[in-house]
C-alpha cells in the first residue's frame, strides 16, 4: 500500500518533470530556429 | 462600417447559409464549417448586408481566411 | 464398432462442451458488435473485439490454443511480442498535427495534469484489492489511449487485457457523456466563457524538429517509452517532412488498418469465459469510468492552477482535453465552449492538450513499466 502511494506521488511528479523538460526543449528549439532565421534574413538583406 | 467574416480555425466549408445581398443581424449563423470531423457554426460579427462571399461549399480554409464581407 | 465411431464424432463436436459461460460471452461479444454497428461506438476496434470474443468461446475450436491456434499466433506475435501497439503509434504519429501544441507549449502541462487521474485510479484499484501490476493496467485506462492501454496491460497484467481494452475503447466512445458533468463540476461559468488568445503560426522547421527533439528527450528520460515513442515520432516525422508521402500514407492507412484488424481480433479472443467472467471484470468497468472522470478533473484543475500565473488565461475546460481521446475530448470541450459563448472556438486550442496527453500517457506508462518490471 505504501508502495502504491509512493508510485502515485513519484509517478505524478515524474510525468510533470518529463513534460517540463520537453517544454524547455521546445522553447529552446524556437529560440534556436529564430536565431537561424534572423541570421539568414540579415545575410539576405 | 461593415466587417469581414474570418475563419476561426482550419477546416472545410460545409454549408453557406446566406447569399450576396441578404440582410444579416449580428450573431446570425452565416456559415457552417467542419474541423476534426466536428461541425461548427460561424456567426456574423456585425449587422448589415452581405456584399461578397469568398468561399464555396467544400473549400478548405485556413485560420483567419476572409470568408465573407458584410457592409 | 459403428457406435464407437459415431459417438466419437458426436463428442468431438463443440456443442457438448459448451458451458453457460461460453454462451454469456457470446452475448457480450454480440453486444459489442451491436454497439459498434448500430451506435457507432469505436467500430474499428469493438467490431473485431466483439467477434474475437465469440470465436474464442467456441469449445474445441482451439483458436487460442497456445502454439497452434490461428488467433493465438496473431496474439503471440502481435501483442505478446509487443509489435502491434508500436505500429499503431506509427500510424497515429503520421495522423497527428502537433501544431496546436507547438503554438503554445505551456499546454503540455495539461497533458501531464490529466495523467494524475491515472495515478489516482491506480491507487484506488490497489485499495480495491488488485495487485500493483493489475492496478497499473487499470489506471492507464484513464490515459484514454487504446494502444498504450494494450501495451501496458499485455506487459503487466495480460489476464486483464480484454477487460481493460474493452473498457478503454467503450469509455472513449462515451467521452461526450462522461466529461461534461465533470468539467462543469470543477469550473465556474466565468471560467468556461474565457476566450483564448489566438495562437501563433508554427514554422515548418519547428514541426520537423519537434519529433526528433521529443524522441531524444522522452526516451532518454524514460527508456521504457522507447517502442511507443520512437514509432509515434517516426510517424510524425514522415508526416511533417513532406517528402515521404507514400510512407506517411501507408502508415496512416494500410498499415494502421491491417494492424488494427489483428489487434481487435486478438484482444477479443483473450476474453474466454473463464478469464473474463469474474467480479474483477465488473470492478474494472467501474474503475475505468472513474479513471476517465478523474483524469478529466485533474486536467481541468491543473489548467485552473496555471491560470493563477498566466496573463493570457487558458479556458480551463481544455484541461479536460488532456484525456487523450483524440479528437473526441477536444470536440467535447469545443461544443461546451460554444454553449457558453457562440463565438468561442476552442477546438484548436483544445487539440494542444489533447495530443500532449498522448505523450503524457506514454510517459505514465513507462513509469509504471520501469517501476514494476
Amino acid at each position: 500500500m505504501i508502495k502504491a502511494f509512493w508510485i502515485f506521488v513519484v509517478g505524478s511528479i515524474g510525468v510533470f518533470i518529463g513534460m517540463a523538460v520537453l517544454y524547455l526543449a521546445m522553447k529552446a528549439l524556437v529560440l534556436v530556429l529564430s536565431r537561424f532565421a534572423g541570421e539568414e534574413n540579415n545575410n539576405g538583406a | 462600417m461593415g466587417c469581414k467574416v474570418l475563419a476561426p480555425m482550419v477546416g472545410k466549408i460545409v454549408k453557406i447559409k446566406v447569399k450576396v445581398g441578404d440582410k444579416v443581424e449580428e450573431d446570425q449563423e452565416i456559415i457552417v464549417m467542419e474541423s476534426m470531423k466536428l461541425e461548427t457554426s460561424i456567426f456574423a460579427p456585425c449587422s448589415g448586408v452581405v456584399k461578397e462571399i469568398k468561399v464555396a461549399e467544400g473549400d478548405r480554409i485556413e485560420e483567419d481566411d476572409v470568408l465573407a464581407i458584410i457592409e | 464398432m459403428e457406435h464407437n465411431i459415431i459417438s466419437e464424432i458426436i463428442y468431438s463436436c463443440g456443442i457438448f462442451n459448451l458451458s453457460l459461460g461460453n454462451i454469456i460471452m457470446w452475448i457480450i461479444g454480440m453486444t459489442l458488435i451491436y454497439l459498434a454497428i448500430a451506435k457507432k461506438f469505436e467500430p474499428l476496434l469493438l467490431l473485431p473485439i466483439g467477434f474475437g470474443i465469440i470465436i474464442a468461446n467456441l469449445p474445441l475450436a482451439d483458436l487460442m490454443k497456445p502454439g497452434e491456434g490461428l488467433v493465438w499466433r496473431f496474439y503471440h506475435y502481435g501483442i505478446q511480442w509487443e509489435v502491434i501497439p508500436p505500429l499503431i503509434f506509427l500510424g497515429l504519429g503520421a495522423l497527428t498535427d502537433f501544431g496546436p501544441l507547438l503554438a503554445r507549449p505551456s499546454l503540455i502541462f495539461l497533458g501531464a495534469g490529466a495523467q494524475v487521474g491515472v495515478y489516482i485510479t491506480f491507487f484506488c484499484a490497489k485499495l480495491m484489492g488488485f495487485s500493483l501490476d493489475e492496478a497499473a493496467a487499470i489506471g492507464i485506462i484513464g490515459g484514454a489511449d487504446g494502444p498504450t492501454t494494450i501495451y501496458v496491460t499485455s506487459k503487466l497484467a495480460p489476464h486483464l487485457l480484454g477487460s481493460c481494452a474493452v473498457a478503454a475503447y467503450s469509455y472513449m466512445a462515451l467521452v461526450p457523456i462522461i466529461q461534461p458533468p465533470v468539467i462543469k463540476l470543477f469550473t465556474t461559468k466565468a471560467e468556461r466563457q474565457i476566450v483564448m488568445k489566438k495562437s501563433r503560426r508554427v514554422s515548418t522547421r519547428e514541426r520537423i524538429m519537434f519529433p526528433i527533439l521529443a524522441t531524444l528527450v522522452v526516451i532518454l528520460l524514460f527508456p521504457p517509452s522507447a517502442p511507443l515513442m520512437a514509432m509515434f515520432m517516426l510517424g510524425n516525422l514522415f508526416r511533417e517532412s513532406g517528402v515521404v508521402e507514400r510512407l506517411s500514407g501507408a502508415a496512416q492507412n494500410e498499415l494502421m488498418n491491417i494492424v488494427t484488424i489483428f489487434l481487435g481480433v486478438s484482444v477479443g479472443a483473450t476474453m474466454d469465459a473463464a478469464t473474463f467472467l469474474r467480479p474483477q471484470s465488473l470492478m474494472i468497468f467501474f474503475l475505468g469510468a472513474f479513471a476517465f472522470a478523474s483524469s478529466t478533473a485533474t486536467g481541468v484543475i491543473v489548467a485552473k492552477i496555471m491560470n493563477l500565473f498566466l496573463k493570457d488565461k487558458i479556458n480551463p475546460m481544455i484541461g479536460a482535453a488532456g484525456v487523450s481521446a483524440v479528437p473526441m475530448s477536444a470536440r467535447v470541450v469545443h461544443v461546451m465552449g460554444q454553449e457558453e459563448n457562440k463565438k468561442n472556438y476552442l477546438l484548436m486550442h483544445a487539440m494542444g492538450p489533447n495530443i500532449a496527453g498522448v505523450i503524457g500517457t506514454i510517459i505514465a506508462a513507462s513509469i509504471f513499466i520501469g517501476v514494476l518490471k
